[in-house]
């Protein structure tokens, strides 16, 4: 009798170590799904944003905001993603 | 200043020559590739979810208070279904008090409230939504035991119960303590400008990984586990029910039927949703008319899986007879105490009812292993 509550505790226990639990409230986050094959020209674009994979959004992303209100997704591992960023950063620093 | 700018350009040659002559700005992007906007669910949760999340609320308080209540005031647990159909009121009662706070950020669209708020909610919702799904295997569990294994199950069923105290201890604690994790990831910060509620990894670690496991220690708790153990434990009790003769065998078979198919019909939307959900996760071939589905079926399923607290204390407590006569009394108690404030000298016949249920109670003495089934 005795190990069968101890096997009782063992299993509650088991259960309980495993317990980490984190319920996802609905979240409806504007998110970029793919990236823009197009290479756009720094130019046309008024800004950029970050979407970062590890907050909640699960990819990571470079959202660039066009003269004509288009929020644009973009690679960061690109090479022109990059130095659009940087003009763009550039051009912020300018100001 | 113009010294820096100069080392830059030189270090990372940003001639915007790269970009082409770049006159063509219309290019004609695919739907796909722009920023998926999710403004028109938000709309429609905005409204939807503030309703739905309240009356779950208003509910969910009257029902799980009024079992905390009988078992408070009238009836003291005797069993470990008992105990557990308090915890659970318990757990189900903090779980609807986190509601309004989602029902403002819904209806906002923002996380309003502080960061600490945050963890607070995220914690507390999630330690409580679990609790509750652990209780309902617990609960199973116990019933199991009774039923099934009637003839060793006294000694067994009489040690747990003189320990009922650290085993509500020990899953209170270990909840707390291994709910920490949403305490550490779920914070307040900024995406596209509005303040969220959400959890946050390391940037270092590989994000998708943690969000995977996440979703499916979720999966696991919330649905897997307690299904596994009701499916388990019922599909037992109801061949012992089969064979056994006794004349409330059928209520008994059908308050089992009746608790797994209301726990399948709230809780396995609401998981399609999430294993969904899971199964995307990081996918780069999404679409945005996807994830607008995904979002209103969330929304959606999300509510039918909450509505599930304000079922437990109907399917687990209020089905039972005793139970019943408790609830009645408690109405009638109070009905009294208000005619009582009004017309002083009027007096209700509390022996009365005092007598109705002590008769009531040892009637059920001997039947104490079927009423652990609360008939």
């Amino acid at each position: 009798m005795g190990s069968s509550k101890n096997l009782l505790l063992a299993a509650l226990m088991a259960v309980l170590v495993f317990y980490l639990c984190s319920t996802s409230e609905a979240s409806n986050f504007d998110c970029c799904l793919r990236y823009t094959e197009h290479i756009l020209h720094p130019k046309f674009i008024v800004g950029f944003t970050q979407q970062l994979a590890n907050e909640a959004c699960d990819i990571n992303a470079v959202i660039f905001y066009t003269k004509k209100r288009l929020a644009v997704c973009a690679d960061p591992k690109k090479n022109w993603v990059r130095k659009a960023v940087q003009i763009l950063s550039h051009r912020v620093k300018k100001m | 200043m113009s010294g820096e700018a100069v080392n830059f350009s030189t270090v990372f040659n940003f001639d915007e020559d790269y970009f082409g002559s770049g006159n063509t700005s219309d290019y004609s992007f695919d739907d796909d590739t722009l920023l998926c906007s999710l403004q028109e669910v938000r709309t429609f949760s905005g409204l939807f979810v503030p309703v739905a999340y309240s009356l779950i609320c208003v509910f969910g308080l009257l029902g799980n208070i009024l079992v905390v209540v009988t078992f408070a005031f009238y009836k003291k647990a005797k069993s470990m279904t008992d105990v557990y159909l308090l915890n659970m009121a318990i757990a189900d009662i903090l779980f609807v008090l986190t509601l309004p706070f989602w029902a403002v950020s819904h209806a906002t669209g923002k996380w309003v409230f502080s960061n600490a708020m945050c963890k607070l909610m995220k914690g507390v919702y999630a330690v409580n939504f679990n609790c509750g799904m652990l209780l309902l295997a617990c609960i199973s569990m116990d019933r199991y035991v009774a039923i099934v294994q009637a003839t060793k199950s006294f000694r067994l069923r009489s040690r747990t119960l003189a320990h009922r105290g650290l085993i509500c201890v020990v899953v209170w604690a270990a909840s707390v303590l291994i709910s920490g994790w949403t305490f550490v990831f779920n914070q307040k910060y900024s995406v596209q400008g509005s303040d969220v509620c959400a959890p946050r990894y390391h940037e270092r670690s590989d994000p998708i990984k943690w969000k995977l496991l996440m979703s499916a220690l979720q999966l696991l708790f919330g649905f897997f586990i307690p299904l596994a153990f009701m499916i388990f434990c019922y599909m037992f009790i109801v061949k012992t029910l089969v064979q056994a003769q006794n004349s409330k065998r059928h209520k008994a078979i059908r308050v089992v039927v009746a608790v797994v198919l209301v726990f399948l019909a709230c809780q396995v939307p609401h998981n399609v949703a999430l294993l969904v959900t899971a199964a995307q996760l990081g996918r780069m071939n999404r679409s945005c008319h996807g994830q607008k589905v995904l979002g209103y079926s969330t929304s959606v399923t999300e509510v039918l899986a909450f509505l599930h607290c304000c079922l437990n204390p109907v399917l687990y407590a209020f089905i039972g007879q005793k139970f019943r006569s408790y609830f009645l009394k408690i109405v009638k108690d109070l009905w009294c105490v208000r005619r009582r404030q009004k017309a002083p000298g009027f007096s209700c016949s509390r022996l009365h009812s005092e007598t109705f249920v002590s008769r009531q109670n040892s009637e059920t003495v001997d039947n104490e292993n079927a009423s652990s089934f609360t008939m």
